[in-house]
């Protein structure tokens, strides 16, 4: 972990003053390619003002939503797959045909169905998120070795006690993958589709922040941004799932 | 005390369509309390779906199984099942907690003094210092005596081991069969032991049936009434060996 850390910050080190180099010698019009201290100074500005910060919160508020109601219904499309074949083979034949179907796409009938309000950005995370979090529960649930399910069972355990005490912990690798998986994507759909409404001009959160401060040309405040984006995968990847894994799986020693 | 565990006319046939399989063909066994009954047989005489059955994860296609007069009809902690592989542990517990966890499924006592009997078991195979480790940083040896400690603790009425000690080194082996014995004859219970190694059974059986392969059906059923502890070479170990080995007929091709 330490190791990882002090990797990451020479690597920023240096592309900071790769960054810094580039923008003194003028090669680019200041405009479009500010300084560190002025992108620093946005970065300020937005946080003390507020306005970063509140779009931020906005946005983590739409993915957190969008990831919770996924996650529930991948719990019970997963669970009803494991007790029925034939919903199962149903679920099975909506996974291949949704995952390769990226939600951005959806936006515009989502726009029609839901309007330009929240819940069409939430139906977009949902959609993005579900499909990869099924694949992984489904996936983990069947690798599951027999003997775990029949230790339970010898202990007298049955039904939805025995898949929630021996199934999901035991598949819990493949369910941490999965909600990884399901996190990095709906970060992507959520800027995307905050950007169309950017283009509305109806709705808040990183995306339409940076589609607002391009328009006003501020690119320093867009640079400011999309540094808040970085920042908050990092913190979400590395501290909250790090974490996590290092509890669960690496204590275990059930890495996949 | 008799019959803790009686079997009468098993039959099971595996059918997968193309195979037509004969895995138990009339079994009949009395399995009396406090016995130490080992299975001896080839590998695919059906030894182990007959503990299967037992268990209650596979069913018979007819015949009855009767613990303590009740017939079995699906997996329950009065039957407990130690396997041979070395994944029966559940990784995501400590060794206390795996110990731990069918008493606490089962409502056996209190939480406190459910993890003062787990820790006696943990202790009585002799790894109170791994209590709190996971079993990932176990040895196999150590794996297989979590899991008989898991299985003692719940107390069962029949222990079933299905070659247990099949994937160990032969010292680990022979350590772990000297203490199964021990505690054997300290708490009594009535074991039914598979193995496929006819030393085991000489050194571990109090009774011990021979099968024969397709059908897997019990050939014989012999007493074993040597001294413990018993071992290669002690005053009629060879006698018995020899006549088990006739009884396996390992010229046979199946």
């Amino acid at each position: 972990m330490k190791e990882i850390f002090r990797k990451r910050v020479l690597f920023i080190l240096l592309l900071a003053v790769a960054w810094e180099s580039a923008a003194r010698a003028g090669f680019f019009p200041p405009l479009l390619f500010p300084s560190l201290g002025r992108i620093w100074d946005s970065l300020k500005d937005g946080v003390m003002s507020g306005e970063l910060v509140g779009n931020a919160v906005f946005s983590l508020y739409l993915i957190i939503t969008g990831l919770v109601i996924a996650v529930i219904l991948t719990v019970l499309f997963s669970s009803l797959a494991m007790v029925s074949k034939n919903f199962d083979n149903f679920l099975d034949t909506a996974v291949a045909v949704m995952n390769p179907l990226p939600g951005i796409a959806l936006l515009p009938l989502a726009i029609l169905w839901f309007g330009t309000g929240q819940e069409s950005i939430i139906f977009v995370i949902v959609h993005a998120t579900l499909w990869p979090m099924i694949l992984n529960t489904v996936a983990g649930f069947r690798t599951v070795p027999v003997i775990f399910r029949e230790v339970g069972q010898n202990a007298g355990l049955t039904g939805p006690r025995l898949v929630f005490s021996i199934m999901v912990p035991a598949a819990f690798p493949y369910l941490l993958t999965g909600l990884k998986i399901g996190w990095s994507r709906a970060w992507r759909a959520l800027i995307a589709a905050e950007m169309v409404f950017g283009t509305a001009g109806v709705s808040g959160g990183l995306g339409w922040f940076i589609y607002k401060q391009r328009y006003l040309m501020d690119i320093s405040g867009v640079f400011a941004a999309l540094i808040v984006i970085v920042l908050i995968g990092i913190l979400v990847e590395d501290l909250f799932f790090g974490i996590i894994e290092k509890k669960t799986v690496r204590r275990w020693g059930m890495m996949v | 005390m008799a019959g803790v565990l009686q079997l009468t006319g098993i039959n099971k046939i595996f059918d997968t369509g193309k195979q037509h399989v004969t895995a138990l063909e009339n079994v009949d066994i009395d399995i009396g309390g406090g016995d130490l009954f080992c299975i001896l047989g080839p590998s695919g005489c059906g030894k182990s779906t007959l503990l299967r059955c037992i268990a209650g994860f596979e069913h018979p296609d007819s015949g009855e199984i009767l613990v303590d007069g009740k017939a079995v009809d699906r997996p329950g902690p009065d039957r407990v099942m130690v396997f041979q592989g070395f994944d029966q542990l559940l990784p995501w517990k400590t060794v206390l907690e795996n110990v731990e966890y069918p008493l606490k499924v089962n409502k056996t006592a209190a939480k406190k003094e459910r993890r003062d009997i787990s820790m006696e078991f943990v202790s009585l195979v002799g790894l109170a210092d791994f209590a709190h480790n996971y079993p990932h940083q176990l040895s196999g040896g150590m794996k297989q005596r979590v899991a008989i400690a898991r299985a003692l603790a719940m107390n069962p009425k029949v222990l079933l081991m299905d070659e247990p000690f099949a994937s160990l080194d032969a010292q680990t082996r022979t350590a772990l069969q000297n203490e199964l014995i021990s505690i054997w004859e300290r708490f009594r219970t009535t074991i039914v032991f598979i193995t496929h190694n006819i030393q085991e059974a000489i050194i571990l059986g109090s009774r011990i049936a021979v099968m024969s392969k397709q059908p897997g059906t019990i050939k014989e059923i012999i007493e074993n009434n040597l001294d413990r502890p018993r071992f290669v070479g002690y005053p009629g170990f060879d006698e018995k060996w020899k006549v088990l080995h006739a009884l396996l007929d390992f010229n046979r091709l199946s």
